[in-house]
């Protein structure tokens, strides 16, 4: 999962970017309108966690512009402006979310996860796939109910495969939203993340989930697609 | 007591008396003018009675029938009208003896027109009341009668010519009032029903003009009743006031939009304020809930630590900032005046803000002549010209020279402090030297709150000092500050 924040306080810009990376997103973060505004365009982020008072352009008119050019990255306002007219505002302007400052991060957190479920389709934070479920709140996967352990990377590369389950993944899509702008992205970084995956999901006793699709990428399912095409 | 009732009574104080003194004074004349014609005619009853007076061997005579005067024979009550009744009385006035009644009418019967044989005044009128309640006009008439042996043409030609006894004769006569009375009781009956009516219908005239007359401001009343406090922006409009009110209106549409714009200016500092101060409580509570999060190495909990520490600093300086400011701005901060050379000030200004100065590459190009002085508040002046010496560091393009400039009109010293500001929008312009406004330029360098020019201008008006802020043609951001001078310079 890829989140830009849009945010001119460098030590929150910083605190939150780093704690969204602990939490294992992968984490863009510039400090003031504009940039924001071309980083929503030219990258799709699962979530965006946008401040509203900000310098070049403020967060509003970012998101009027997002929603004009149809960006569909899901959007988390976060202000100082506390008013019910300012939310209300904000969330007809087309935010998803709104959180007033100061907030507990734990909270940010679960707003952000909530947010990118849902710009996938999904309520319920459990994801189950034959043996395989994915708690995206805890961040943790299980086989039988037996935890896997995984790097943060192959976690996130397991849940947004598994987010788009039984359609196919390119490779270039799981870049997008597996990396950010400070990671050093080889070319054969997905398949070495998706070849570690398969080893420590067939460790826990899993079988086969991702299914390779040639000149195409990945596709995460209970049946191998190519069994079940006549 | 409310403004119509109020308006009623000055019309009544006014009005009353006046119609009161007009009725008054319509009686008096009309009284007046009665009371002549009734002296008129008692005169040509006196010259009738006169006309029957001769002088015989030095006693006089008097030659009248009463069957000839009707009005002075003694009348039964109710033969004749009353006020047809005539009285005389004739005295004799002659030096050497006493003066002596000859004659009287006969309509007196026992009454007297002279009581207590008291005369009355030659050639005068007057009232007098009878004992039988009768009210009448008198007049007496002084009178010579002529010598027997003058002819009758004589007597008429000169009826005053001295008689050889030199007998003079005072002809008394009277009538009634009543045709004096009787008009005047009407007249003065009509004028109290008169002004009885005038009163009442006068009042409820007044009351319902005065209604008609105040319903626009009525209108304006229940138009301003119905401003919502919690809506500024709206403005009364009472449609055809008249010239008296509208400006009323005009005032209270004025001192809504000050009062709009006061409040707009508030919510913009409260929202400003909010904003400043949440942020580095955010800042603050998302560094401290990340970094303990998980297990952290010596070298990244001081790294968050340090970053936490420079959080409080920028909290501890706004809060001070904040409290500072209304500290002044409640007059709690009193100046103390003495003469304030203007240069050395500066130059302190400009070495408080040296780290911004070195590290933005800005220079100072001030010119002000040596000694000059103006009576100030030191800390205070250097407080306001700190900050302004200080926002020109931060808001001056890189490299850019600040140029500071005094100019003197006689009373005040104009204090200029300019420099080129590309990234100042002139759009922002309204709102510089608002409470914690700040343009993009400064709000992209962290530890600038915003407070700068609203501490300068705070500071200034403390000891009668002000600020002006205006973005020229360049564009270029020019503070002007304005000091009273003791004395033309």
């Amino acid at each position: 999962m890829r989140i830009l924040i849009v945010e001119d306080s460098a030590v929150l810009r910083d605190s939150l970017a780093q704690g969204l990376r602990e939490a294992g997103y992968a984490v863009d973060a510039v400090a003031d309108g504009k940039r924001g505004l071309i980083h929503a365009r030219t990258t799709e982020y699962d979530v965006v966690v946008l401040d509203w008072m900000l310098p070049e352009m403020d967060g509003l008119a970012v998101l009027t512009e997002m929603r004009a050019r149809r960006v569909a990255s899901a959007v988390l306002m976060l202000t100082a402006r506390d008013t019910l007219d300012d939310k209300v505002r904000g969330l007809a302007t087309g935010a998803d979310d709104y959180l007033v400052k100061p907030f507990a991060f734990k909270e940010l957190l679960a707003r952000v996860k909530a947010l990118a479920r849902r710009r996938h389709g999904e309520r319920s934070p459990l994801l189950t796939i034959g043996p395989l479920t994915i708690d995206s709140s805890a961040k943790v996967a299980s086989v039988r109910g037996k935890p896997i352990d995984l790097a943060p990377r192959e976690y996130a590369l397991l849940e947004y495969l598994a987010l788009r389950r039984g359609k196919p993944v390119t490779r270039a899509e799981l870049e997008e939203h597996l990396y950010d702008d400070r990671s050093r992205v080889l070319s054969n970084s997905i398949d070495a993340a998706v070849y570690a995956l398969r080893t420590a999901l067939e460790a826990a006793g899993c079988p086969q989930l991702i299914h390779t699709r040639r000149k195409v990428g990945y596709v995460l399912s209970e049946f191998d697609p190519k069994e079940r095409t006549p | 007591m409310t403004l119509r009732a109020r308006l009623t009574l000055m019309l009544a104080i006014t009005l009353l008396p006046l119609g009161a003194a007009l009725a008054i004074g319509l009686y008096l004349f009309v009284r007046s003018s009665l009371i002549a014609r009734l002296d008129d005619a008692l005169a040509a009853r006196a010259e009738a009675i006169a006309g029957a007076l001769k002088v015989k061997d030095g006693s006089i005579e008097f030659d009248f029938e009463e069957a000839a005067m009707p009005p002075y024979s003694a009348n039964s009550p109710g033969a004749v009208d009353p006020a047809r009744i005539a009285y005389f009385e004739v005295w004799s006035m002659a030096s050497s003896i006493p003066s002596q009644r000859i004659e009287k009418s006969a309509s007196l019967g026992a009454l007297s027109l002279t009581p207590a044989d008291t005369l009355p005044e030659a050639d005068s009128a007057f009232n007098l009341d009878m004992p039988d309640d009768t009210d009448v006009r008198v007049l007496s008439r002084t009178v010579v009668p002529p010598d027997d042996k003058d002819d009758e043409r004589r007597a008429a030609a000169a009826p005053r010519a001295a008689n050889s006894a030199g007998i003079e004769v005072l002809v008394i006569v009277a009538v009634s009032r009543e045709p004096v009375d009787g008009p005047l009781e009407t007249i003065a009956a009509g004028l109290v029903c008169a002004g009885v009516v005038f009163t009442v219908v006068g009042g409820l005239a007044v009351r319902w003009a005065l209604a008609r007359g105040l319903a626009p401001v009525r209108s304006l009343a229940d138009s301003v009743n119905t401003i919502d406090v919690q809506r500024p922006g709206t403005r009364i409009d009472v449609p055809h006031l008249p010239a008296e009110i509208a400006p009323v209106q005009l005032r209270i549409n004025a001192l809504l939009e000050r009062v709009e714009q006061t409040m707009q200016r508030e919510k913009r500092f409260t929202t400003a304020a909010a904003h400043e101060l949440r942020t580095p409580v955010a800042e603050l509570r998302t560094l401290l809930e990340v970094a303990a999060s998980r297990p952290r190495s010596a070298q990244e909990a001081g790294a968050a630590l340090s970053t936490a520490l420079v959080c409080v600093e920028r909290l501890d300086r706004l809060v001070s900032a904040l409290l500072r400011l209304t500290r002044i701005e409640a007059g709690r901060e009193a100046p103390t005046l003495t003469d304030v050379a203007i240069e050395p000030v500066i130059h302190e200004c400009i070495a408080a803000a040296g780290s911004t100065v070195v590290a933005r590459g800005i220079r100072f190009d001030v010119e002000i002549p040596p000694g000059q002085a103006v009576p100030a508040d030191r800390e205070l002046l250097a407080l306001a010209l700190s900050n302004v010496i200080a926002n020109a560091a931060e808001y001056a393009d890189e490299g850019a020279t600040v140029e500071v400039r005094s100019v003197h009109d006689g009373a005040s010293l104009a204090l200029s402090i300019s420099n080129p500001a590309a990234a100042v929008n002139r759009a922002d312009q309204a709102r510089l030297g608002e409470p914690l406004f700040r343009p993009d330029a400064a709000r992209m360098r962290g530890d600038h709150i915003g407070l700068g020019l609203t501490f300068a201008r705070a500071a200034l008006s403390a000891f009668g000092g002000s600020i002006g802020i205006r973005i020229d043609q360049g564009p270029r951001f020019i503070v002007e500050v304005r000091l009273k001078t003791r004395e033309p310079l």
